[in-house]
């Protein structure tokens, strides 16, 4: 069975998405974008466009450039929505003899859902390239306010280009599908939706098998095309009146103005402030003009007020004609590329007394949602096996107390890792495994799941011994630590059951816990990371100071001697600064010791260098291993 | 799975078969989509690159724009300027093209093609056969064979018939 198509067939623009593997994924088109203009052309050479590419010929081809198709498709032409349209098409269109409208494209009179079927031809075979495979199924959304005759319609473009449609659904119950909306039985919910073009609003309600749709509103020519008008306008007002020249005449200059008046906009929508900045945007006798204004996020929401406030008084009267308040609603959900505006969002919340669900990028929602409901069909979701996660990390105690992790929280289980530690004591011959599971940085805030030791180790200097821990949890949740020593071979472990079957609400508040925690969490172990780093340096420091003996200046050893002290002072009960500054004097003192010996052995020994530096490296060596691996206790 | 099976009656053969065989094909389907997924992983993972490299061209092109236009105006003042200019030009030109950026760029009488062209205006009455390219306002930017930006051109006039 072949793959079922997700569209979200736009006025402006369309999408598409897939199931892939239980997830719900866009597919680029052709030109590799992930949205595609819902326009088509007959271009002068007789050639029908589509997309991006008919809109790239516009300017010069109107008459045969038929947009927007969305607004006319099913519709009477004695519609009065059809009137109100007509006078922004730059194409003809004339009533049907069944009364419909149809439009011209060269000599020949289309019917709206045929245009569309251009549209949604281009999209099944740029989805069937990406994909490698053949695709003749699709799901097909609508706007909810949409009537019999305009679902038939959609339903009849989808055909003409070639597929079976399995339903057409209304966008906002893709949008809520996409947020998994389904499942929260006699919720209600309003799908607030600002597109490039229109503005529609809706209130659905989820019953046992279905989402219904209580009530719709909206403006279908309120969008985010005229928030760039307005920004568009500011700029070419304000260069008007600082230089006197009217950029609206040049259509390069009116092309960089649109383009930089998005930018402008969308930058808005993360910073407070941004730059118009386009050099030589045109010239006059003295020679080249540029523009350049600052534009703030204030100056902007102030531009578009009206726009906002017009949308959340469609919303209230939308709640209205629903018989419902807004204190009614149990989830809101953002689609539509405007609603990324920080002012739309504090309206909508202000409005509502909740944050809206706006986390899937709102120019995708109705596609992705649409392509679930495809895999809804399919049943895609039963073929699944559901496999559990970890609820929460698992790890061990390493020195100092730190909670060292080696399966992480939300793992998929089966599942192994291992990792090597080594010792923390010269001639350390055991090592106690402390397995601990939670979310908190030091082991004592955590649970703990059991504890074995490993003894056997042959003696050697600290971080030297290779002791392999492995983790490895079962389908059934069952966690075995297993620690093995690389030297001798001795190996010890545990069998720990129930490590996932802790209770729903244990879980919650041990998450919530690492949360409120974390911050004084990350400065305990960073504080216990750096007295071991101390520790470390402080046993290099007297190794060396020992090997060296007199064979380096009183001097030196003096030095270094008092900064091993000043270290041991403050390592148990200094502050963080106070041991980061004493473990960096130190360090810089011991370096001396090493680079004096290097020039002794020079002095003594001039042909043999090349072995002093090897002898060097080793020590290196070692340090490094022991901050890479981590220090059993 | 514990407890509860351990009942009197033998287990049957053919029902223990038929429950291997779903286990071997689930366990068979779980290794195939997963060795699909890696499949697709890297062209997923080339489209993201794409995308990232798209992403960061179309913020640099207008500099590039800017440097052109700028290089357009005559400094016939401080020739050392402009020769500066044109300098900086080219060596942002060849660090594109070394990243394997390509210039679109159409010359005059060319007929306009919308796969790589974008009419941002007609103009009338010039001497050029109708939906030639009579300006090339802006270059155009492609890589491999996608097009980052096309080139922004003024077409002659079609008459209306």
């Amino acid at each position: 069975m072949g793959k079922i198509l997700g569209i979200d067939l736009g006025t402006t623009f369309s999408a598409m998405a897939v199931m892939e593997g239980g997830e719900s994924r866009i597919i680029e088109n052709k030109e590799g974008s992930r949205t595609t203009p819902s326009v088509a052309a007959l271009a002068k050479n007789g050639e029908i466009l589509v997309g991006v590419q008919a809109r790239r010929q516009q300017v010069t081809n109107p008459k045969f450039t038929i947009s927007v198709a969305k607004r006319l498709i099913g519709r009477r032409f004695s519609d009065k929505e059809i009137q109100n349209t007509k006078r922004f098409l730059s194409y003809e269109i004339k009533e049907a003899q069944d009364g419909g409208v149809e439009v011209k494209m060269g000599e020949k009179w289309y019917k709206p859902a045929e245009i569309s079927a251009m549209v949604l031809r281009k999209l099944k075979a740029d989805a069937e390239d990406k994909l490698g495979e053949k695709i003749d199924e699709a799901i097909i959304t609508v706007p909810a306010y949409f009537d019999d005759g305009q679902r038939k319609a959609t339903k009849v473009a989808g055909e003409i280009a070639g597929f079976e449609v399995k339903r057409v659904i209304n966008e906002p119950t893709a949008a809520a599908l996409a947020y998994g909306l389904n499942k929260k039985k006699d919720e209600k919910i309003v799908v607030y939706d600002f597109g490039g073009g229109t503005f529609d609003i809706s209130i659905l309600e989820v019953g046992e098998d279905t989402i219904e749709v209580k009530a719709t509103g909206g403006d279908t020519h309120l969008g985010g095309e005229d928030f760039d008008q307005k920004i568009m306008d500011w700029l070419a007002e304000q260069y008007k009146k600082d230089e006197g020249i009217d950029l609206a005449k040049d259509p390069l200059a009116t092309q960089r103005l649109k383009e930089a008046a998005e930018r402008a906009k969308i930058e808005l929508s993360s910073s407070m402030e941004t730059e118009v900045n386009l050099p030589f945007i045109t010239s006059d006798s003295s020679g080249p003009k540029h523009l350049l204004y600052k534009l703030t996020r204030s100056q902007l929401e102030n531009m578009v007020r009206e726009y906002i406030d017009k949308s959340l008084d469609l919303v209230r009267q939308t709640l209205k004609e629903g018989k419902l308040e807004a204190k009614d609603i149990d989830e809101i959900v953002l689609v539509g590329g405007q609603t990324r505006m920080p002012a739309i969002q504090e309206g909508v919340k202000a409005l509502f007394g909740k944050e809206a669900n706006k986390s899937i990028n709102p120019d995708e929602v109705v596609a992705i949602g649409a392509a679930i409901q495809g895999g809804i069909l399919r049943g895609d979701v039963r073929d699944i096996l559901l496999l559990d996660v970890t609820p929460l990390s698992l790890g061990i105690e390493t020195l100092g107390g730190v909670n060292t992790v080696l399966i992480a929280k939300n793992t998929t289980i089966p599942a192994s890792k291992s990792q090597v530690f080594s010792t923390a004591a010269d001639n350390q011959t055991s090592v106690d495994v402390h397995v601990v599971q939670g979310e908190r940085s030091m082991v004592q805030d955590n649970k703990s799941l059991g504890r074995f030791i490993l003894d056997g180790i042959p003696p050697s200097p600290r971080g030297i011994p290779q002791v392999e821990v492995t983790f490895d949890i079962d389908a059934n949740g069952i966690l075995s630590v297993t620690a093995k020593d690389r030297a001798s071979g001795k190996s010890q472990s545990i069998r720990i059951e129930g490590s996932t079957g802790m209770s729903e609400e244990e879980v919650e508040r041990l998450k919530r816990e690492a949360e409120t925690h974390a911050e004084e969490d990350k400065k305990k172990q960073e504080l216990v990371e750096t007295r071991n780093v101390a520790d470390s340096l402080l046993y290099t420091a007297e190794k060396s100071l020992r090997d060296a003996g007199e064979k380096i200046a009183e001097d030196i050893r003096k030095e270094v001697r008092e900064k091993i002290e000043a270290l041991k002072s403050v390592k148990d009960k200094g502050t963080i600064e106070e041991l980061k500054k004493a473990v960096e004097d130190l360090s810089q003192a011991t370096q001396k010791v090493g680079s004096a010996l290097h020039e002794n052995h020079a002095k003594e020994n001039p042909k043999q260098d090349s072995e002093a530096g090897e002898e060097n490296q080793e020590a290196e060596y070692r340090e490094k291993k022991e901050g890479e691996e981590g220090e059993n206790k | 799975m514990k407890q509860k099976e351990k009942t009197n009656e033998k287990p049957d053969s053919q029902k223990l078969e038929a429950e291997l065989y779903e286990c071997m094909n689930n366990w068979k389907r779980t290794q195939a989509d997963f060795e699909n997924y890696k499949k697709g992983e890297s062209s997923r993972r080339q489209d993201v690159e794409l995308r990232a490299k798209k992403d960061i061209l179309q913020r640099l092109l207008p500099v590039l724009d800017s440097l052109e236009r700028a290089l357009q105006v005559s400094y016939d003042s401080n020739k050392d300027m402009s020769l500066g200019l044109s300098q900086i030009q080219s060596q942002l030109r060849s660090a594109l093209a070394l990243c394997g950026i390509q210039e679109i760029a159409p010359a005059e009488g060319e007929s306009f093609n919308p796969a790589l062209h974008e009419a941002i205006g007609e103009v009338e009455g010039v001497h050029a056969p109708p939906g030639t390219i009579v300006r090339v306002a802006e270059k155009g930017y492609r890589y491999s064979e996608s097009v980052i930006r096309p080139a922004r051109v003024l077409v002659a006039q079609y008459k209306e018939e």
